[in-house]
């Protein structure tokens, strides 16, 4: 029973662990520009989980993250990098505003559902090619998925400024979806949208995948022993193909959702490093769904209230781009430790010395 | 005196005791056997001697002084040798270069060659082995090689020689030589040291047998005082079957026929040399030779896991050329690999989803893509009862938390369970203690029994002779003999291990 616990309860640990210490680091900054920590730690929580609207919005802040984290979790589960979720997002989200923009006379919630499920495929297609260059032809996908997210960006921004750009925009922006494509708002005063719905869909979905299904199964295996996995009878090459279009669909989704609900036409370069703050929260989450949403509600969280610190305390918001280069570098510490053992090594070494 | 003597040594990996106050002493001048099973901390009591890790507690003496070892380089100077299981010998040199390594004889930038030679040659022959230091390594025979590294460490004038599981990698003969040989040192004054789990090979040359267990002082016994019973009860800890009863089987079909296969390793070379050989239904069949010697790359072949160049395999004649390990086992073929961590199981995996891995797609355990966890949590608790599985109560656990026994338990029960028709197993008790050696032999028996194939790859010969009816022997990629296991004997075989045939005459298909 005890080992159990522990079982669940470890892995917690050591992603609260650079969450801590990064908090910590921060507030010696803090303090160092001259302000209080926890003043401006406790208005950054209550700015963010305060009240309806506040809750609201932190959610709001959520909902890309969830789905960048739960893409990137998706192919690191079976030690697949695809660090393509950024660009795979970009193309999503062209073309749900596509779409969009295009479909007049659709109905309603039938418009809705061809724009998320156009942005899906495209992520997915997206994702299909280094997904088969490494199945087929053993290229690292590490390397591909990097340099594909240029050609995306710079290609959707191509798009909206050239061809598709709005008439009389200032800048590279196509022009507005119908209101038959928009996901709606909840509520007044919060650009919370149904775009969470879909988050909290597409993370229920993953759940499952991981936890219940025959593929979540091979991934596991995939990601722990590549080696076993074919010796077993798992058609690798398939398998790669198989989890790169899932994390290129969510990717997709995380796209969609954000023009379909947020910004409602297409605007070039609109992502604030979604794609990168979803591996962050992936490696926080331990690849985890449930990690990746206690993940993104914590990025959601700093990206809320982090207005509100400096609103009220005065701290510069950029604090908040400080700590998640922080909690990066503590994961980054963590990894090296636990790869190789680091801590092991120097206890035998302390050891050691005691006994000689 | 004591040469060596260990008082009360502790080696701990974190919260894994490995040695636990072990006391040992070595006399000048004998052949000490340490005996105990896989995973015993045999090796790593030795690593201690010679200086490779250092003891968590306890002392270490050497003709009477304590000693801390830092490196290897330190317990040579001592007068400490060690031969390891696995060579470091640098293939494209001579024998005298691989022994000087590290200690040219140098003059100016010039290394001299001829001097070099002649030192180690004068080594060579005043110790009377069967070696020229000017032949290549990549030349020379297993048995050689470790010659080679004797002589490295006699040359550096080590008076005590540690060796490793020495006839790992030997066959039957070389494996005489070289005790022989150990005899003829010992006469001639050296300490030696030999770390084994072979009993027939500890009653022929040692003087003295310390037994440790789970790393636990057992006893230090006279050679000839004990007999191989009584040194396997000390090592496992309570009675042993040595050797197996079969009763005879009546052999039926063909299952699995290969002909003529030829394949190539993924560096290019050539592996595998025209093999031809059957197995039939109720029949065991040893594949026998040296390790390394193309096995490994037979039981890929055999697995679907190595292209053939030309040659066919044919099972319950379909042939099954180029067919995946899934399709293989859709088809009623059982593959325990070689390597058990690598290709046997997911060592970070739970047990019961290793249970199931290679059959977790069939509709038992998954229903319209669905994992049936409860059909999964009971066929572990059905496997583990039958297999004899120990310390597996909460089979969330992984698999790596297992002992090397249990681990391969968990293979052998995968694959078992299935209820294949022809069973290909490689290596199957490497590194497993002795009780599970017995547990998986009559297992293996009790398949056949059912009428069914088996194909036992062994480097073990023992193994070999035990389990099998027919015994093939394989020797650089080419099968070279086969026998009947009951016209033929060890020496026999070991003839053939070491690639000496007369105008070999086949029998039967």
């Amino acid at each position: 029973m005890n080992k159990k616990q522990k079982k669940w309860l470890l892995p917690i640990i050591s992603s609260l662990i650079p969450v801590m210490l990064a908090f910590i680091v921060g507030s010696f900054l803090i303090m160092l520009s001259g302000y209080k920590p926890l003043e401006a730690y406790s208005a950054l929580f209550s700015g963010a989980l305060s009240g309806k609207i506040a809750i609201m919005n932190t959610l709001f802040a959520t909902t890309p993250l969830i789905l960048t984290g739960l893409a990137t979790a998706i192919a690191f589960k079976a030690n697949i990098y695809n660090m393509g979720v950024e660009g795979q997002l970009y193309l999503g989200a062209f073309t749900a505003a596509f779409l969009g923009f295009t479909l007049q006379g659709t109905p309603p919630v039938i418009h809705v559902f061809i724009c998320l499920i156009g942005g899906a495929l495209s992520g997915m297609l997206f994702a299909l090619i280094p997904a088969i260059l490494k199945a087929f032809f053993n290229v690292n996908e590490m390397v591909v998925t990097l340099m594909l997210n240029y050609a995306a960006i710079l290609f959707t921004t191509y798009l909206a400024s050239f061809p598709f750009k709005a008439p009389g925009a200032s800048n590279a922006t196509t022009i507005d979806i119908l209101p038959s494509a928009e996901l709606p708002r909840f509520f007044q005063g919060s650009q919370l949208n149904g775009g969470f719905i879909v988050a909290i869909g597409v993370f229920i979905m993953v759940w499952f995948l991981i936890n219940k299904m025959k593929l979540g199964y091979e991934m596991n295996s995939i990601g722990r022993n590549i080696e076993f996995s074919e010796y077993v009878g798992m058609n690798i090459a398939k398998k790669i193909i198989v989890i790169m279009s899932i994390s290129g669909i969510v990717a997709g989704l995380a796209g969609a959702g954000e023009i379909l609900g947020t910004h409602r036409r297409f605007v070039s370069e609109f992502s604030p490093d979604y794609g990168w703050t979803g591996l962050t929260i992936a490696l926080l989450g331990k690849h985890n769904p449930v990690g990746v949403l206690a993940g993104a509600l914590l990025f959601g969280i700093l990206k809320n209230g982090g207005s509100s610190m400096e609103l009220m305390v005065g701290v510069p918001r950029s604090l908040i781009d400080v700590i998640q280069g922080l909690i990066i570098l503590f994961l980054a510490v963590d990894f090296l430790i636990h790869h190789f053992s680091l801590v092991t090594k120097l206890k035998e070494r302390f050891n050691r010395k005691k006994v000689a | 005196m004591n040469n060596i003597e260990v008082v009360n040594l502790t080696k701990k990996f974190g919260d894994f005791v490995a040695i636990n106050g072990i006391n040992l002493e070595v006399k000048k001048g004998e052949i000490h056997a340490i005996c105990g099973e896989n995973g015993a901390g045999k090796s790593t009591l030795m690593n201690m001697l010679f200086g490779l890790i250092e003891p968590s507690s306890g002392q270490i003496f050497i003709n009477g002084e304590e000693v801390h070892f830092q490196s290897p380089k330190e317990a040579i100077h001592q007068g400490i040798g060690m031969v390891h299981q696995h060579f470091k010998l640098v293939p494209s040199l001579t024998v005298y270069e691989n022994i000087l390594l590290g200690e040219e004889i140098v003059k100016g930038f010039k290394i001299q060659q001829r001097k070099e030679y002649e030192e180690v040659q004068k080594t060579i022959d005043h110790y009377n082995f069967d070696l020229n230091g000017k032949d290549k390594i990549q030349d020379i025979s297993v048995g050689a090689q470790q010659r080679v590294e004797i002589i490295k460490m006699l040359h550096r004038n080590v008076d005590i020689l540690i060796l490793d599981e020495p006839s790992a990698v030997l066959t039957p003969q070389e494996t005489d030589e070289l005790l022989d040989n150990l005899i003829a040192l010992r006469n001639s004054g050296k300490t030696i040291i030999i770390i084994t789990h072979k009993l027939d090979e500890v009653k022929k040359c040692a003087d003295r047998i310390t037994v440790i267990r789970h790393g636990k002082f057992i006893g230090t016994v006279n050679n000839k005082d004990v007999n191989q019973q009584e040194i396997a009860k000390m090592m496992v800890g309570r009675d042993v079957k040595l050797d197996l009863q079969k009763e005879d089987s009546e052999r039926g079909n063909v299952v699995l026929l290969a002909k003529n296969i030829n394949a190539y390793s993924d560096s290019g070379s050539q592996v595998l040399y025209d093999v031809s050989m059957n197995v039939h239904e109720g029949e065991i069949v040893g594949i026998a030779g040296v390790e390394g010697n193309g096995q490994s790359f037979l039981m890929n072949a055999l697995s679907g896991m190595l292209k053939l160049e030309s040659g066919e395999i044919i099972y319950q004649d379909n042939s099954i050329n180029d067919k995946s390990p899934q399709a293989l086992r859709d088809m009623k073929i059982g593959l325990v690999p070689e390597d058990r961590y690598l290709h046997g199981l997911n060592s970070t995996m739970s047990i019961r989803d290793n249970l199931i891995a290679g059959y977790h797609w069939r509709k038992q355990f998954c229903d319209f893509g669905v994992l049936q966890q409860k059909e999964i949590a009971h066929h572990a608790k059905d496997l583990i009862e039958r297999f004899d599985i120990r310390n597996c109560d909460n089979t969330s656990l992984e698999v790596g938390s297992l002992s090397g026994g249990n681990a391969q338990k968990i293979v052998i029960a995968r694959e078992m369970s299935m209820n294949p028709n022809l069973l290909i197993l490689s290596q199957p008790t490497r590194g497993v203690d002795i009780g599970s050696i017995e547990f998986i032999h009559q297992q293996i028996i009790e398949f056949r029994r059912k009428k069914k194939a088996v194909i036992v790859i062994s480097s073990e010969l023992s193994e070999v002779m035990t389990l099998s009816d027919r015994i093939y022997v394989m020797y650089k990629g080419r099968v070279i003999g086969e026998r009947l296991t009951k016209q033929t004997s060890k020496e026999e075989i070991g003839v053939l291990m070491a690639g000496i045939t007369d105008g070999e005459a086949k029998f039967g298909e």
